[in-house]
């Protein structure tokens, strides 16, 4: 499976590259996939019930575990995204690594993004890994090439990246600091065959189930 | 017909195979040990012949090398999913449905998030699309819903008028967040879904289910 973007223009899409330094035949492509990116922008964003669910449970596992103060305080300073914290991962530099996958399907069946096509859907992957020098997202879309699709930072805390994925089934993890492979703690995962597990990921009909 | 017209013939209905086999070992060079290529290409050679889709293969080979995995476990895990393509569209066929690629490679993701042929066969003839039953069958599946369960709710959506597939997965999370087992989280969603005249054929209440899978 493929997402059938360039990996030029994914790195246009991205920022780190200028628009003007692709070649001519790609510019078209990136063009088409930037209105569709600014559409699901400018779109508010749908999640689902499951999700909502899903994060509101953990928020109150964490909560719960706290003391009022700490309660407090974290409630103060808490940037306004949706987080889902997991057990420590990795010992040392990272304490603790969670993430969240937020699909962000098209705001209506009859508001289709046409540069990309009724079947895809944008999903942004989302990773609270404080500490990570890199994060990059590794699946069935890009090859299982762990070095193409990076993931961006702000605060150094949450990863993000979003990306057009055609009809399938997609299974993907991310790749913390180029070596250590972790599924979506948000997601379903199946065994890989390798003694690990992927998280699944299926779009169908221009939505993700 | 003359030789050389036969030999033609036969040069031409060899070349799109030689062709795929080009490509699939150009993907896989550099990506996997060379002494794995030569291994993967003849199972999805096999594939070919057996008219199963082989893009899932050449991923889950490229998967183990992205992964660093030992080149004896890359052929066991592609010869795996190689069998879990031609068990799902031997069950597919069994059920009548259409053998698309689509079809046979969302049965695989079904097998491989542990639905059993069986299960595949009576989802792929519940309704006349079988790749959204199977991957819906599948994510359910992947999410911690035994096989019973699964099947009874997936089977009794499809065959319900307006009964809406793609929302199962979110309603059945929903229902697993609010304290549900994946099982009764299923048929929460059976019964949210408006099917109250479906009897689950899953498991009976005192046969232990699945866990969910364990996530680190």
């Amino acid at each position: 499976m493929s997402d059938g973007l360039d990996p030029q223009v994914k790195r246009v899409l991205d920022g780190e590259a200028e628009f003007t330094t692709l070649p001519p035949p790609l510019r078209a492509q990136a063009a088409a996939a930037r209105r569709v990116l600014d559409a699901v922008d400018r779109a508010p964003v749908q999640l689902s019930a499951g999700f909502e669910a899903r994060v509101m449970a953990a928020v109150r596992d964490r909560a719960a575990r706290r003391g009022p103060v700490r309660r407090a305080v974290a409630w103060l300073v808490a940037p306004r995204e949706v987080r889902l914290v997991v057990r420590p991962w990795v010992t040392g530099a990272l304490a603790a690594a969670a993430a969240v996958a937020i699909v962000v399907a098209w705001p209506a069946p009859d508001a289709p993004l046409a540069a990309v096509g009724s079947d895809s859907v944008a999903v942004r992957f989302v990773l609270h890994a404080p500490g990570a020098r890199a994060v990059t997202v590794a699946g069935t879309f890009n090859q299982w090439d762990a070095t193409v699709t990076p993931l961006v930072t702000s605060d150094g805390d949450l990863w993000v990246a979003t990306l057009v994925l055609p009809r399938g089934e997609h299974q993907y993890a991310f790749v913390v600091d180029g070596a250590e492979w972790v599924p979506d703690p948000a997601a379903p995962t199946v065994d890989d065959g390798f003694g690990r597990r992927n998280s699944v990921l299926a779009v169908n009909g221009g939505r993700a189930l | 017909m003359r030789p050389a017209a036969v030999l033609t013939a036969v040069a031409l209905a060899g070349a799109p195979l030689l062709g795929a086999q080009t490509d699939t070992r150009s993907r896989l060079e550099g990506r996997v040990p060379p002494a794995i290529v030569v291994v993967v290409d003849s199972i999805i050679a096999d594939a070919t012949a057996h008219a199963l889709p082989t893009e899932a293969l050449i991923q889950k080979a490229l998967e183990g090398g992205a992964k660093g995995v030992a080149g004896d476990r890359i052929v066991a895990a592609v010869q795996q999913l190689s069998a879990r393509l031609a068990a799902a569209a031997e069950a597919i066929a069994g059920a009548g449905a259409g053998r698309s690629a689509a079809a046979i490679e969302a049965g695989a993701f079904a097998l491989t998030a542990g639905l059993q042929p069986d299960d595949v066969r009576t989802l792929a003839g519940a309704a006349p699309d079988a790749v959204i039953v199977l991957r819906v069958a599948g994510t359910l599946s992947a999410i911690g819903v035994p096989r019973g369960e699964t099947v009874a709710l997936v089977v009794s959506t499809a065959q319900r008028e307006g009964g809406d597939l793609t929302t199962l997965p979110q309603a059945v999370e929903a229902a697993m967040t609010r304290g549900a087992s994946p099982a009764q989280a299923a048929r929460l969603a059976q019964g949210g879904a408006g099917d109250r005249g479906a009897q689950p054929h899953g498991p009976p209440p005192d046969r232990p289910t699945r866990p969910k899978p364990k996530r680190p």
